[in-house]
């Protein structure tokens, strides 16, 4: 190479060899490092892109949330709430028919809420919902009773929860002791 | 081999300085988009309806059950759907007749949620007329 | 290491080939990445709103929130007192600071009937613009689109804003509660139990009998703090519902009569009586008049214009709405007195019953109809 030239000032034999000064090579590889460092950096850096998905998860919580709290609310004061009732007419040892009068009576008017709107949109008739109630057995167990289908979801489609805790006068399982307890209403909510 | 000639080892030396500097860059960037995700996670996922439908609940067992007994009926209740169901502790303490004044009698109601990221205490007074 | 001055010496003239290469090189990877910083910041960067958020926000506002107004003296000379908003007068528009329908804040999703009509200008009255409305509860940084809308069961569909694009826009829907208000219902006969004796003077074939009934509403009473929001009486926020149902089945059935009526309506607030200022009056401490009137009466379904007689005589119902005012009730024992000044003629003499009496408008009424809810639904689109 040209540097080369230079041998013949310095006497250092090492000199010689090593005074190949190769800023080429260098420079290739400071611009790979450079390039490398910046594809790795910048490809780790986590993209926003999950966010609309949240949002419409938020709506449906929303939406559910809101439909149990003033479904619970009481019409007049020292009233109970509609879900009340409805609870009260849910208990095991109530008899099947006012317990498919409880399932009939919820599924109408929550299915109800659910088409509501304003008219200002468009509102697509999509919505599911599955409704269980959770109480508690006399050995303090959680207990699980299917309450309400509407639509089945096979697992495709994300669902949220949505709970309330209800007071259940009277309540108890079949064969069990019955008290003025509270149970919980937990609606899954998805869209079709 | 002391007078090694490192003239031509500044280029690579920038080209590290500047390595570093651009994967400085993409942490800092990293953290300011993590931040703002939980930080909107958190506004998303703040308990806020649990904790409303506990204390209206709650409130409405005190104010319907006579004494204590009856209250703590429900709220053993609760408590066990809420650790079971939500995994949340929920709790509370009522003390019937607390105080009173001209008007009214103070039932107090001492509310207690936490979820593992979101505690939350409240103490309610519901009046009472006398 | 003396040796390298003569190096440099030799060297200072000397930029070798290689080395621009090299640096050509380097420098090219610099352009190279430096030019991505700016792609990776796009990536990086919000879109300016966030629509959907924006709309959940709005709606979390308008189903939970009162609203706010500042404190102070208005142009009308009336005092605000912060939550009600709906009460300040269109020409105090900017003492808004911020728009909600919530009955309070205790009470999430139970929606005020005055707020909503406020809010949606039905009846028109505060006129407000879109600016406004985006100032005043929408707070985004960039000015958006909006259509706000709310239906009550049975009830036509009110809106705000803009028609709705068919492309994306941000959404939020609320299952609402609507307040109405309490009624007071009292049958005529409720009011007419005893009987007057009336003799015409000698000579006159008529005789003019006046009297007054009035209804009483205790402010310690009807703020009873153990009834939630959400079912309290409230005029000052909330209107005031007065029925008298069957008057024609008293006053009409009696042969001597031949006309009733109410001469005039006042209002006593602490035994004073509050100056109400006929229609397009702009006296001060004047009550809120969100029709125009502070107060209406409605004769079987018929508004009859405020200042006239009103016959009541065959009438079936009267009804007598009193709009809200914080002014009613300025100390928390304050009493406010609705007084209905009634002239009978009479064209025998004999024993009439006429409507009299003082009624009590309070919870332990027997003929009060509490304050109750029904459904709604609210919905926000933002894009």
């Amino acid at each position: 190479m040209v540097n080369g030239v230079r041998k013949e000032v310095y006497g250092f034999t090492t000199y010689d060899r090593e005074c190949g000064q190769l800023f080429a090579v260098e420079g290739l590889i400071a611009a790979l490092i450079m390039i490398t460092a910046a594809y790795l950096a910048f490809g780790a850096v986590i993209p926003q892109s999950n966010a609309d998905m949240h949002v419409s998860e938020l709506q449906l919580k929303q939406m559910g949330d809101d439909m149990l709290y003033i479904m619970d609310l009481p019409d007049g004061n020292a009233g109970a709430g509609y879900l009340e009732s409805v609870i009260y007419n849910a208990s095991p040892n109530r008899g099947s028919s006012a317990n498919a009068a409880a399932r009939e009576g919820f599924n109408a008017t929550f299915t109800n809420y659910l088409r509501k709107s304003t008219g200002a949109t468009i509102n697509q008739d999509t919505l599911r919902y599955s409704a269980a109630i959770y109480c508690v057995d006399d050995s303090g167990e959680v207990v699980k009773l299917p309450f309400v289908n509407y639509g089945e979801n096979f697992g495709r489609n994300p669902a949220v929860c949505c709970a309330r805790y209800v007071a259940a006068d009277d309540w108890g399982l079949v064969g069990q002791s019955s008290s003025d307890t509270a149970v919980r209403l937990e609606v899954l909510i998805w869209r079709e | 081999m002391k007078k090694l000639n490192d003239n031509a080892e500044w280029i690579l030396l920038m080209g590290l300085i500047v390595s570093f500097a651009i994967i400085f860059l993409a942490i800092l960037l990293n953290l300011s988009v993590q931040t703002g995700q939980t930080a909107s996670e958190s506004v998303a996922e703040f308990p806020k309806s649990q904790i409303r439908d506990l204390r209206a609940e709650l409130t409405d067992a005190a104010i319907t059950s006579e004494n204590a007994a009856e209250f703590d009926a429900k709220l053993d209740a609760i408590r066990r759907l809420a650790l079971y169901r939500d995994n949340a502790v929920a709790d509370a303490y009522v003390t019937y007749d607390s105080f009173a004044d001209e008007k009214y009698g103070y039932t107090k109601l001492r509310v207690h949620y936490s979820n593992g990221v979101t505690e939350y205490d409240e103490i309610i007074l519901l009046p009472k007329k006398l | 290491m003396g040796s390298d001055v003569s190096d440099m010496k030799k060297e200072s003239g000397l930029i070798s080939l290689d080395f621009i290469a090299g640096f050509a090189v380097f420098l090219l990877a610099l352009i190279i990445v430096i030019s991505m910083l700016p792609g990776v910041f796009v990536n990086i960067q919000n879109p300016p709103v966030n629509y959907d958020i924006a709309a959940y926000r709005t709606g979390v506002l308008l189903a939970e929130d009162s609203g706010l107004s500042s404190d102070g003296i208005l142009s009308d000379g009336a005092t605000s007192e912060g939550t009600a908003w709906e009460q300040v007068p269109a020409a105090d528009v900017g003492r808004i600071l911020r728009l909600g329908l919530a009955v309070s804040k205790e009470t999430p999703n139970v929606l005020l009937p005055e707020k909503i009509e406020r809010f949606f200008n039905v009846p028109a009255y505060l006129n407000l613009t879109a600016d406004q409305y985006r100032g005043m509860l929408i707070f985004e940084e960039y000015p958006v689109n909006f259509n706000i809308s709310f239906k009550e069961d049975g009830g036509e569909t009110l809106s705000v804003g803009d028609r709705v694009p068919g492309g994306e826009y941000g959404f939020s829907k609320r299952y609402v509660k609507v307040k109405n208000a309490a009624e007071l219902r009292v049958p005529a006969e409720n009011l007419t139990i005893s009987g007057v004796d009336v003799n015409l003077p000698e000579g006159a074939d008529e005789f003019i009998y006046r009297n007054t009934t009035s209804f009483t509403l205790s402010y310690a009473n009807l703020s009873d703090r153990s009834v939630s929001p959400a079912y309290r009486i409230d005029p000052k926020t909330g209107r005031t519902i007065i029925k008298i149902a069957g008057i024609d089945t008293v006053l009409g059935a009696q042969e001597g009569i031949s006309s009733a009526a109410i001469e005039s309506v006042r209002l006593f607030r602490d035994g004073a009586e509050v100056a109400i200022p006929q229609n397009g009056g702009n006296a001060p401490n004047k009550p809120y008049k969100p029709y125009g009137v502070p107060y209406v009466c409605v004769v079987d379904g018929v508004t009859v214009e405020n200042g006239s007689e009103i016959p009541v005589k065959d009438a079936g119902t009267l009804e007598f709405i009193l709009y809200p005012d914080e002014s009613y009730f300025p100390n928390p024992d304050s009493m406010l007195e609705i007084l209905f000044d009634m002239k009978y003629t009479c064209i025998s003499g004999g024993t009439y019953r006429f409507i009299q009496g003082e009624t009590d408008y309070g919870y332990d009424s027997p003929y009060l109809v509490c304050p109750y809810l029904t459904d709604g639904v609210l919905e926000v689109c933002i894009w």
